[in-house]
């Protein structure tokens, strides 16, 4: 009894709906006239949809997943079905170097329309898509049918298969129910069919001018379809990223066939692959060599004096677009190096006087060290470029954008003039201080 | 007044740029590298026996016992000098007594005084046990305990009569010897 009151309740709410219908059909007949004029199925492709900025029509290979890349119209005439085959080799290449080389993927999804309204679609994808095709298999392709008549489509119906389609249309809310208990009905097996109208024995001829509706609204031809490809990008590594830079010319293109009724369209497709986020990571350690435990300056009263007191190493990991990126160093009393710590001072609670700390190293484009006194920092550097210390170059066109660039060397010790000549007069003692080793890099 | 104003805000600019294509790249605080540095103690001392080549005469009255702590006017034998880079010093003396050098037990007690400056110095009594003195830094234009060039005196011991047949005409000879430990906060 409860199955009765439920049934009930939805046929009340189709003969709420009726009179909508009615005057949609009206429409949907006249129109399918002169559409049926036409034979062949002819296809009108966009330009290259160009969701980036690129002026050139291409699209950011960086891009995410999900961009349009085409829309093709197609003319739909006598209500034949729409087979449309999509094909890529679904690699987009380095124009230069082909082993340079990226799988993509392809969303496709096809459209079949009545006066501006989406009533049928159908999608499928191929590639790297990860939604419908799982993984990329070169010679994938998309083939995607939907029936043109749409009679057929109500006619072939499996069970539940309806949910398949997508139905579109300005009354939809309201014929989405119609729609769904006709197609149940209509995929039941007969024995159950029987059984329902043995207990229901109205069902039938409730839904018999209804069903009669929809079958001849289903006869009709659509006005319109569309082909449209959407761009599936799979997430790429930072080591994927870096083989995909290139000094220069970071374009890569490839093709995607559409063919089928009538249609034979090869769409280009192309990219500059930017996607550099420029970044830089410096580990670096200095260190003792045992001489900076305990600096005798007994033996450093002279201007010649000079002694290794540590060593001092670093690994930068960069990535940046410029070609060459230069790093330089430079030593202050400051941990921070944008503030100035003093002179370099030897002190203990009794006395105190200044000394240089050098730096020298591996890769040093000079032939010498340089000296400083303490007081730099990060802007007095700049202001004054020869009193960095270079370190060298790290060279993009060796190792691409993502670059590590590794040195060492020493770091050195000796007092300064004034304290050599009031040297006699430094009190035996124990002194401490700390120097500091800052890098720094020209992008 | 306008121009002025927009000079010096491209002059800002065209400064902020130029520091522009500069990265910090180490970590803005790093530990760094401590260094220790000792300037370890040293220590100069020398003696210029004035007599060295020509032994003087006991018997003058140069060399008689007077009761003056400054030691005035007694025999000036020598000089010395100190030098250490120590803030502080210890110094031992000990003299032995004068032995003529053939009859050995022929001894002559003396007193030596070492002058330090002006006002103070160390006096040393031959035959008996050592004398220790520490000496701090001495303040003046560098900071270090020095002594330069000054006299030693001598004079014969209280109660010695150098006529009595005690004391054989001849040769006597002491030695006297001076210790300096430099130390320091190491």
């Amino acid at each position: 009894m409860k199955r009765r009151i439920a049934l009930i309740t939805i046929f009340l709410f189709m003969v709420a709906a009726s009179s909508t219908f009615a005057d949609v059909l009206g429409d949907l007949a006249q129109t399918s006239v002169d559409l049926s004029l036409e034979y062949g199925c002819v296809a009108e492709h966009s330009a290259l949809n160009a969701p980036s900025s690129d002026s050139d029509g291409g699209f950011q290979i960086n891009a995410s997943s999900g961009q349009k890349i085409a829309t093709i119209n197609l003319i739909p005439v006598d209500g034949s079905d729409y087979e449309i085959t999509i094909s890529s080799d679904c690699n987009y290449k380095h124009e230069d170097d082909n082993f340079s080389v990226r799988p993509f993927g392809i969303d496709a999804v096809l459209y079949l329309e009545y006066e501006g309204n989406i009533i049928l679609s159908g999608y499928g994808g191929i590639g790297e898509t990860g939604n419908h095709n799982g993984e990329y298999n070169v010679g994938d392709e998309i083939k995607l049918t939907v029936n043109g008549n749409l009679a057929n489509v109500f006619s072939n119906m499996e069970p539940f298969e309806f949910f398949t389609y997508t139905l579109s249309w300005e009354h939809r809310d309201l014929w989405l129910p119609v729609l769904y208990l006709l197609g149940v009905y209509h995929s039941l097996p007969d024995e159950m069919k029987n059984t329902y109208e043995e207990e229901f024995g109205f069902f039938d001829s409730w839904l018999a001018p209804y069903k009669f509706m929809l079958e001849e609204y289903f006869k009709q031809t659509p006005t319109g379809a569309r082909l449209e490809l959407y761009l599936v990008l799979p997430e790429l590594t930072e080591s994927e990223k870096n083989q995909m830079l290139y000094a220069g010319n970071n374009e890569y293109s490839s093709t995607i066939s559409v063919t089928g009724n009538g249609v034979n369209e090869t769409i280009p497709i192309s990219g500059n692959y930017t996607d550099v986020t420029e970044r830089i990571e410096c580990s670096l350690t200095v260190a003792s060599n045992g001489n900076a435990d305990v600096i005798n300056l007994n033996s450093m009263d002279s201007a010649n004096s000079e002694i290794a007191i540590g060593a001092y190493n670093y690994s930068i990991d960069i990535t940046s677009l410029n070609q060459n990126v230069g790093f330089y160093a430079f030593l202050s009393s400051s941990s921070d190096p944008n503030n100035n710590g003093g002179e370099f001072t030897l002190s203990n609670e009794n006395y105190r006087f200044t000394y240089e700390a050098g730096i020298s190293g591996n890769n040093i484009l000079e032939g010498e060290g340089k000296w400083y006194g303490g007081s730099d920092t990060f802007s007095s550097i700049q202001t004054d470029e020869s009193n960095m210390f270079n370190l060298g170059v790290s060279d993009y066109s060796i190792s691409g954008p993502t670059r590590t660039f590794e040195g060492d060397g020493e770091i050195l010790f000796r007092l300064t003039d004034k304290t050599i000549e009031n040297f006699d007069s430094i009190l035996s003692g124990t002194y401490t201080s700390t120097i500091y080793f800052h890098v720094v890099a020209d992008l | 007044m306008k121009k002025i104003v927009s000079l010096l805000f491209l002059t800002f600019l065209f400064a902020a740029s130029s520091f522009a294509r500069y990265a910090l790249v180490s970590p803005t605080t790093n530990n760094g590298l401590p260094i220790v540095a000792r300037k370890y103690p040293t220590v100069t001392l020398s003696v210029n026996s004035t007599y060295q080549a020509k032994p003087f005469d006991l018997t003058s009255d140069e060399v008689k016992y007077k009761y003056d702590e400054s030691f005035n006017n007694v025999l000036n034998v020598g000089a010395w000098s100190l030098n250490s880079n120590s803030d502080q010093i210890d110094i031992t003396i000990q003299a032995s007594p004068l032995v003529h050098t053939e009859n050995l037990s022929a001894v002559i007690n003396y007193w030596l005084y070492f002058k330090l400056d002006d006002s103070n110095g160390i006096t040393v009594e031959s035959g008996q046990d050592s004398t220790s003195q520490s000496l701090n830094k001495i303040s003046g234009e560098n900071n270090i305990v020095a002594v330069q060039n000054k006299p030693i005196f001598f004079m014969l011991a209280e109660g010695v009569d150098i006529t009595s047949d005690e004391y054989p005409a001849g040769d006597y000879k002491a030695n006297v010897t001076i210790t300096v430990t430099a130390g320091g906060d190491l």
